[in-house]
């Protein structure tokens, strides 16, 4: 059976392996550093980490600098630079996110919408079948809405624009819709 | 002699770095003797002076304690600590290499040294011992234990395996193990006692 003395000891051994001995006060007799030291110097030797030379005097001479200097640990200071940073980067990558949703959401329409559009144009608009007008919806481009009357309106006479005419207005808004949807994408690509 | 895995060392010093962070210097003081002599071989591949090796030492050890705080437990202690003396170690090598040649006795950062200082430095010389001996004196002292605490020793110091650990290993509760670790510490300690600082 070990007295308390010994007891004090094995704590202090399994303290200085850094296990988590909830124990009191640490004990640093300078029988205990002389024990501690002594122990040091066992686990450098079995480990082959021994300088040349040993000052056996090192410990003692840091602590007492940090005593008699008063040095004390740094509060820890909000790192400003690296918060902007994370804040930054979650914000790009965000930003990437929403362009690759937006792709991917214009591209469905796309694709649903190819039946009802291109059957009603397909003999007069090329390049546009298949495009959503859903989309297309800038203030500047309000023909868009006439580009349908247009198309409904092949069959009937009108008074004032003549085929021809018609053809190059109709040409003109193909035109502006490409040029939109090829800005948009190399937009959101760019992103 | 003995290799050592790197690997395998998880020696966990948490328990003491979270004293020191609530303000037990104590702690630190533990730390330091624990890790004085890996630290001064560390030092030892930047620079060869004895003196200088323990500059830097102290220098780093007094800049590990200021930051502190900041150390979160992402790495090992040790590790975080290895980071510091070798940024030591570089900052003594560039400082050195920019004064060697410009060395201006006369300068206010010479006159400004007191006096008192000197005299109290020189007032109690270092002990310093060296290694050689030693080692062979505990590498003989471990031979001769029985092997249970051999194998306990040799976990802990070469290995770095937790007590956790071990006892799963040894098949033994983590109060034996506790107690093995300690004996043979006791042992080795007790052939080392005639050491005689010179």
């Amino acid at each position: 059976m070990l007295d308390s003395k010994q007891t004090n000891k094995e704590e202090l051994s399994s303290l200085f392996d850094g296990e988590n001995i909830q124990s009191k006060e640490i004990d640093l007799s300078n029988e205990n550093k002389t024990h501690l030291e002594k122990w040091s110097l066992i686990g450098a030797a079995l480990r082959n980490e021994m300088p040349e030379q040993i000052n056996l005097d090192f410990a003692s001479k840091v602590m007492t600098k940090i005593e008699h200097e008063q040095i004390n640990p740094n509060k820890v200071a909000f790192n400003f630079n690296f918060s902007l940073k994370k804040v930054a980067f979650a914000i790009s990558e965000l930003a990437v996110a929403a362009s690759v949703a937006a792709i991917t959401v214009i591209g469905w329409q796309t694709y649903n919408a190819q039946g009802g559009i291109s059957n009603s144009t397909s003999d007069s608009l090329g390049a546009v079948e298949g495009v959503n007008l859903a989309s297309y919806q800038t203030s500047q481009n309000h023909k868009t809405l006439k580009f349908a009357e247009y198309s409904d309106s092949d069959n009937k006479s009108d008074a004032k624009l003549s085929d021809n005419e018609l053809k190059a207005q109709q040409s003109l808004e193909v035109e502006r819709i490409n040029n939109y949807i090829r800005g948009y994408v190399l937009n959101t690509a760019a992103n | 002699m003995f290799s050592v895995n790197e690997n395998l060392k998880a020696q966990s010093d948490e328990s003491l770095v979270v004293r020191v962070q609530a303000g037990d210097s104590k702690a630190y003081n533990v730390l330091v003797i624990k890790y004085q002599h890996k630290v001064a071989q560390i030092i030892s591949k930047f620079v060869s002076n004895t003196a200088d090796i323990n500059d830097i030492a102290q220098d780093a050890f007094i800049s590990a304690y200021k930051s502190i705080n900041s150390f979160r437990g992402e790495s090992s202690f040790y590790t975080w600590l290895y980071r510091i003396v070798v940024n030591s170690a570089k900052t003594f090598l560039k400082s050195n290499s920019r004064s060697k040649n410009s060395v201006d006795v006369d300068s206010p950062e010479f006159q400004s040294i007191d006096e008192q200082e000197i005299l109290a430095s020189n007032e109690t010389p270092d002990r310093i011992i060296e290694s050689h001996e030693l080692q062979q004196v505990i590498v003989k002292a471990l031979s001769e234990l029985p092997e249970e605490l051999r194998n306990a020793i040799t976990l802990r110091e070469i290995d770095g395996m937790s007590y956790e650990d071990m006892a799963v290993v040894l098949k033994v509760p983590v109060g034996t193990v506790r107690s093995r670790i300690f004996r043979a510490r006791q042992y080795i300690e007790s052939k080392m006692s005639n050491l005689a600082a010179k």
